[in-house]
């Protein structure tokens, strides 16, 4: 098996430079869409006005008269626009991207804000760039500026009032404590909201979630070279390995331990390409290499020529990647094709990219790749042992 | 030395492919197994060579079973299967090294098995590039690794052209000559010439059959 194994790595290595320029002409390619798409996501994003959701604000006529207020007088009208929603209705309009986020006003926010307590507003927004909450962050300083002008002008006037009513001996302490009060909240302005990021994809704003499933399309692809090395139109050789004891369960996995070394060399450096973090995705890409290479052996082994190989190899790969939300957001497909995308590899693959960009624990999605890898690799062997015995030109 | 086959019998599913299988030979024959497409020629091959498993009977070598002593089949089985059992991508040496370690090829190149099969001519060559006489001889250097006593060859000289079956059987007459064994399935009456005792398979029995070298007493036996 370890004289297998060399010869495997020889074949590897006279494949690899046409691996290598595959892989860059495709890197190149979809990189560039990637830029494309960024580019002109960034470019529509910045002309566009924000559309956000008030949420909890229906039942509060003041509320809705600032919201009112806000976007007649305020300068913020020019880049925000509020509308006003129910909760479950803004989480969806953010999921099909009609909003770009939604503001939760608490029950009582009000009272609660009159009395001088803060009770922090929910900001729930798809996506962690600068954009919008930025804006929002923006206002929000504006306000609180334009509150320590009004609270120091509201603690002079109650200064002046008490002193014309009489009242001078208290007149100094109160207005201390009204500006103690005010202080204790205007010092406090980083609890005014708290920040929640659903994502549009698995958590992921647009631009990772792209990268995720960019990555996952690059990598169905660039291994196509290696047909040429695994499709076989003749089982002599394995026939004389089974005969002198490496039989089909050594022989594909000799097969796949290289193929898998490639695949991951590979997918660390498609990762490196995009994020420049390739220490940080070698571990976890272990799971994923070895499922793309199980996978493709196993169209290798079932396709009998070569051509029909890379057309399979193709189809599959572009047609998983699609159903899995690789090249289209998943959340404009049907809930029964978003279900079943979870259970696609490709599906599974960018779900466990996206846990590591998060840096969540991909044990699960690596368990079920590792599934995968196994029953890919037990098809393989079972067709493996069919063919020896069975193919043309051979045995029976 | 010699081989006993003894009551080997195979069925896939209802088909019985073969029955009964005896037949016994010893060193330096030839032995050819001919049939229609089909037969079960190849299916006997594969199950001496321990691809696959016989449903019943024994395959003596001396007194040893090597159906129960796979390491020593192994070792004193040498098969050369229809197909050719090379990487084509790869050179002669390349596929050469997957059988041999470095230092007896260079030994075996130099005044051994493969000097004799002329392998070293194209040994830089890829087996891409062989002609189908190269690839044979290759294939059979490759089997011929662990210098087995008994080898088996499905089909040696098919698609080759007269100078690739000349090189070919020389040196296949040679290892017999040497006290080689060799069990061979074939159509052609050129290399039934070289065998010494010949069998027809007809419904997954062998018949003896004496080549008179007349190919149409042969084909109305077949």
């Amino acid at each position: 098996m370890k004289k297998y194994l060399q010869l495997q790595f020889k074949r590897m290595r006279k494949t690899m430079v046409l691996v290598i320029l595959v892989a860059a002409f495709l890197v190149c390619g979809i990189y560039a869409v990637y830029q494309a798409t960024v580019t002109r996501w960034s470019a529509e994003n910045s002309t566009e006005k924000f559309t956000i959701a008030m949420v909890g604000t229906a039942d509060d006529a003041l509320l809705r008269l600032g919201i009112s207020a806000a976007q007649t007088m305020d300068a913020s009208r020019f880049t925000v626009e509020l509308v006003e929603m129910e909760e479950k209705q803004a989480s969806d309009a953010l999921y099909a991207g009609e909003i770009a986020a939604y503001i939760v006003v608490p029950d009582g926010f009000l009272d609660h804000a009159l009395q001088g307590e803060l009770i922090p507003l929910k900001f729930v927004s798809e996506t962690g760039g600068k954009t919008i909450l930025t804006v929002v962050k923006q206002e929000l300083s504006a306000a609180v500026s334009n509150l320590v002008l009004s609270s120091e002008q509201g603690s002079f006037a109650l200064y002046d009032a008490l002193t014309a009513l009489g009242h001078g001996d208290i007149a100094y302490q109160e207005m201390n404590n009204l500006a103690n009060l005010y202080a204790g909240q205007i010092f406090n302005r980083d609890n005014l909201f708290s920040v929640e990021y659903i994502g549009v994809s698995e958590g992921l704003d647009f631009e990772k979630a792209l990268l995720c499933g960019l990555s996952v399309l690059l990598l169905m692809l660039m291994s196509i070279p290696f047909a040429g090395v695994f499709v076989r139109d003749s089982y002599g050789l394995e026939r004389l390995l089974c005969s002198k004891g490496v039989g089909a369960f050594k022989q594909v996995l000799s097969e796949l331990m290289l193929y898998g070394l490639s695949m991951l060399i590979l997918v660390t450096a498609a990762m490196w390409a995009f994020s420049k973090g390739a220490p940080k995705y070698l571990l976890a890409g272990i799971p994923v290499a070895l499922c793309i290479a199980s996978l493709c052996l196993m169209i290798y082994s079932i396709t009998e020529h070569l051509v029909s190989a890379v057309i399979l190899q193709m189809l599959l790969g572009v047609g998983m990647c699609f159903v899995s939300g690789c090249i289209y957001p998943i959340s404009f497909f049907p809930a029964s094709i978003q279900s079943l995308a979870r259970f696609l590899p490709t599906g599974v693959i960018k779900t466990h990219f996206s846990g590591v960009l998060l840096g969540r624990s991909v044990q699960e999605t690596g368990l079920l790749l590792t599934a995968f890898s196994v029953f890919f690799f037990t098809v393989c062997v079972g067709v493996r042992k069919y063919r020896i015995v069975h193919h043309k030109g051979g045995i029976l | 030395m010699e081989i006993r086959i003894e009551h080997l019998s195979k069925s896939f599913g209802k088909k019985q492919v073969l029955r009964d299988i005896t037949f016994s030979a010893g060193g330096g024959k030839c032995i050819g197994i001919l049939g229609a497409n089909g037969c079960g020629k190849s299916t006997l091959l594969s199950l001496l060579a321990g691809v696959r498993r016989a449903d019943g009977g024994a395959f003596y070598f001396e007194n040893s079973n090597l159906f129960q002593d796979e390491k020593r089949r192994q070792h004193l089985v040498g098969y050369v299967p229809q197909g050719t059992p090379l990487v084509e991508e790869l050179s002669g040496w390349d596929n050469l090294l997957l059988w041999y370690d470095r230092q007896t090829l260079k030994k075996e190149l130099s005044d051994g098995v493969l000097k004799v099969l002329g392998v070293d001519a194209f040994l830089k060559t890829t087996v891409s590039k062989m002609s189908g006489g190269m690839k044979k001889r290759l294939s059979i250097g490759c089997a011929m690794a662990q210098k087995p006593p008994v080898l088996l060859l499905d089909e040696p000289t098919a698609a080759l052209d007269l100078n690739g079956k000349k090189g070919i059987l020389q040196y296949l007459f040679q290892y017999k000559k040497s006290g080689g064994l060799l069990i061979m399935t074939s159509h052609d009456p050129i290399e039934l010439e070289m065998c010494d005792e010949c069998y027809i398979m007809r419904d997954g029995v062998l018949h003896p059959f004496a080549y008179d070298g007349n190919i149409h007493n042969l084909m109305e036996k077949i």
